[in-house]
């Protein structure tokens, strides 16, 4: 069999040219074949919806046959075979980052579709959620377009603008009701505002534990990389704090804190408690120190020897040296150690909940103990898509100030 | 003027540099020679404080450089590194204007500047200007470092190694743009090589440094005439001795006036060529005789196999 025409059909991945060495090699492109298969198996075998009758009564499984009607799945799997098509044979990126988000919103209304089916008028005790293979044929597609996104290889703005799509996409689906009858949104429904209350101290938590430890660790990092003698002492220090289970730590904090709010009432007036936000706060920051004040160590560091060598060969001052040298070089990794310590604590904040803390964990741990997963997914869904978005935001604004220099 | 007074430095328990003493005149070149690992970088960078002495002194027109804070007395200095040392984060405009902007120099003072600067080293402004280092070659990378310690026209410059990554043919060229630019600044510099060549084609004195101390300080002309160190003579070529003197000379300093009754010669070689030049040219031609000509392109007079040959021999 000869090679097909390359220019239509994929090589064997992400820009590789196809082999076919006396031996026919497989035409099509390998990680979409995987997809693919994947997802077929998905919609074939795995459940589609999961319907209960109460929250937590146990689910009945129905495939995707029987959760739509006749036309409506034909119809999906009409588009979903189109999609598994392009992710096996066409290697333009565009075309496929196209049918893998057509796919997505296709799988979103059938899911939308299907919850109205199975939701009984009236009803306020049945929950439906998407079942396994919904939740498979998501990822599958998540994957074929994040593999897309990389293939396309944008620039840091591009990047940020197609997270902003994706976001505002999301936003209309919710804002419209899409999948209001989904069982994770009716537990939203419950508790809309101390959700957005929770969303916020999330976000003050994971967002100021880590604009503190920015605050702390880049001044402490320019000092070690002043002095050596106190490099190694720090780190270490540093490290065996990042080693604690973060339970353990947030529990050690509850000590010396409640002691402290009981020995100066004033505190307490700020927050400062053994249990609650405050520990949890102090040890975010904690756990985001080594990070931020390795990094900023390292980005120190590589700047060229000759280059400092030379501007203070030139009359720069010390602080001149650091502001106008050192510190635009080590810009990249400071920002690279700032994401690390943003999506860590943006994960570890569900944690604090378990001593009071609040945030998405609050809902995790609730669900938790009700056996509830609903209830679980609405802390633990927001919080991955938070440390996504951070991860974009900020590995785009490592790459922006990496630009021009090298 | 730069003097040196038993200048010596320790790391650890080795004298890198070890009691050294010179002078540089004012407007003077003076090149230090040496093998690698001989203490050159470490002599060159006591003088503007990026090492310090272990003893001795070292004065800047009569003022001991340690009484002055070191970055004043260094923005006062140009200062090739060894190796370019470009910040890899800035235009080559933005490079070659660091000391100007640490000056304080009005923005419209310092953009003509680096334009003009850009232009001294042969580096199309239009071109280079926004370029970052990583964009160019190792040889332009070293002329803007050399713009670079130029930029706030500094009365004294020190250079490691500038033309290092040059190959030999822009070498030349550098080494006489730098004659050029010098002549024309009137500014002292401190030249450091591992290059006898370069020692001797641009120093006014050549310092020659082995194991930290310097063996010989001198005219190149004493170097070969009178070498103070068996390891002097050794490092400036005893067997080219000859062809090193020659090329001391300018051929027009040699000529003689023209003889009326002989008929004039019919090659010729520019007033500003070496004997060294007019010699190779006598060899490849053949002939007894050359006519010396000026910038114009009219003989000013002669040279002839036989003056050539008296300015080689030993003195
Ligand atoms: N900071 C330092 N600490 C310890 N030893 C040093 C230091 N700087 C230089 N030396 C040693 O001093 C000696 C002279 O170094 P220097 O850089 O002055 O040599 P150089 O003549 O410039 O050599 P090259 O031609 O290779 O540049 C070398 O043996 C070097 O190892
Ligand atoms: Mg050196």
């Amino acid at each position: 069999m000869a090679p097909p025409a390359k220019a239509v059909i994929g090589g064997q991945g992400a820009g590789r040219p196809s082999t076919a060495r006396g031996r026919a090699a497989w035409p099509a492109d390998r990680l979409g074949s995987l997809l693919a298969a994947v997802g077929f198996a998905a919609a074939v075998l795995l459940p589609f919806m999961i319907v209960k009758a109460n929250r937590i009564a146990s689910g009945q499984p129905h495939g995707l046959a029987d959760s739509l009607s006749r036309a409506g799945a034909a119809e999906l799997a009409a588009l979903l075979a189109v999609v598994a098509g392009v992710a096996m044979l066409v290697r333009a990126p565009t075309v496929r980052l196209a049918a893998a988000l057509a796919g997505l919103a296709g799988l979103a209304a059938a899911v939308s579709h299907a919850a109205s089916r199975f939701t009984p008028p009236g009803d306020s005790f049945a929950r439906v959620s998407p079942g396994a293979g919904a939740w498979l044929m998501t990822a599958v597609l998540a994957l074929l377009a994040t593999d897309a996104l990389a293939r396309l290889r944008l620039f840091p703005g591009a990047r940020v603008a197609a997270l902003a799509l994706a976001i505002a996409a999301c936003w209309l689906a919710f804002r419209f009701g899409l999948f209001d009858q989904l069982s994770v949104m009716r537990e939203y429904a419950n508790r809309a505002d101390v959700f957005a209350r929770e969303a916020r101290w999330h976000l003050v938590l994971a967002g100021g534990s880590c604009a503190v430890a920015v605050l702390i660790g880049l001044p402490l990092g320019i000092l070690c990389h002043r002095a050596p003698r106190l490099r190694a002492g720090t780190l270490q220090g540093l490290n065996i704090v990042q080693t604690i289970p973060s339970i353990a730590l947030f529990g050690m904090l509850m000590v010396p804190l409640g002691l402290l709010a009981r020995s100066f009432p004033v505190l307490s007036q700020f927050g400062v408690a053994g249990i609650g936000g405050a520990p949890a706060f102090v040890a975010l920051v904690l756990y985001a120190l080594l990070p931020v004040t390795a990094n900023t160590v390292a980005g120190l560091a590589q700047a060229p020897a000759a280059a400092v060598d030379a501007a203070r060969g030139m009359g720069m001052t010390d602080g001149q040296v650091l502001r106008e040298v050192e510190l635009p070089l080590a810009v990249p990794v400071i920002l690279t150690g700032i994401r690390i310590v943003l999506v860590q604590n943006i994960g570890l904040a569900t944690v604090a909940a378990l001593i009071g803390g609040g945030g998405f964990g609050t809902f995790v741990f609730q669900g938790l103990g009700q056996t509830a997963i609903d209830l679980v997914l609405l802390g633990a869904a927001p919080t991955v898509a938070l440390a996504f978005c951070a991860s974009v935001l900020l590995d785009a604004a490592a790459e922006a100030f990496e630009g021009p220099g090298s | 003027m730069i003097r040196l007074e038993g200048v010596t430095r320790f790391y650890g328990e080795r004298a890198v540099v070890d009691d050294v003493s010179l002078v540089v005149e004012k407007g003077e070149m003076a090149v230090v020679v040496g093998r690698s690992g001989s203490g050159k970088s470490t002599l060159l960078r006591m003088i503007n404080r990026l090492v310090e002495p272990t003893s001795g002194l070292i004065s800047i027109d009569g003022r001991d450089v340690s009484t002055v804070p070191a970055h004043v007395l260094r923005r006062g200095i140009g200062y090739v590194i060894q190796g370019h040392g470009l910040f890899p984060h800035r235009t080559v405009a933005d490079n070659i204007a660091t000391v100007p902007r640490l000056l304080g120099w009005p923005r419209d003072r310092i953009a003509r500047r680096v334009s003009e600067l850009l232009e001294l080293l042969q580096l199309s402004p239009a071109r280079f200007s926004g370029q970052y280092p990583h964009q160019l070659s190792g040889g332009e990378q070293q002329r803007v470092g050399v713009a670079r310690a130029l930029a706030a026209g500094p009365d004294i410059v020190l250079m490691d190694e500038p033309f290092g990554a040059l190959d030999p043919i822009i070498r030349s060229k550098a080494q006489d743009d730098l004659k050029a630019i010098q002549a024309r600044l009137g500014a002292t510099i401190v030249l450091v090589t591992h290059d006898m060549d370069e020692a001797f084609r641009l120093g006014d004195r050549i310092a020659v440094m082995e194991a930290g101390r310097v063996l010989q300080y001198g005219t190149p002309r004493d170097m070969i005439a009178r070498p103070a160190d068996p390891r002097v003579a050794e490092l400036t070529g005893s067997g080219e001795g000859a062809l090193r003197l020659l090329a001391l000379v300018r051929a027009g300093d040699a000529a003689e006036p023209f003889d009326a009754s002989t008929p004039p010669p019919s090659h010729s070689v520019p007033a500003g060529a070496s004997l060294r030049e007019a010699l190779a040219s006598l060899l490849w031609t053949g002939e007894g005789e050359l006519a010396v000509t000026g910038d114009d392109g009219r003989p000013v007079g002669r040279v002839t196999l036989a003056s050539v040959l008296r300015h080689g021999r030993s003195p």
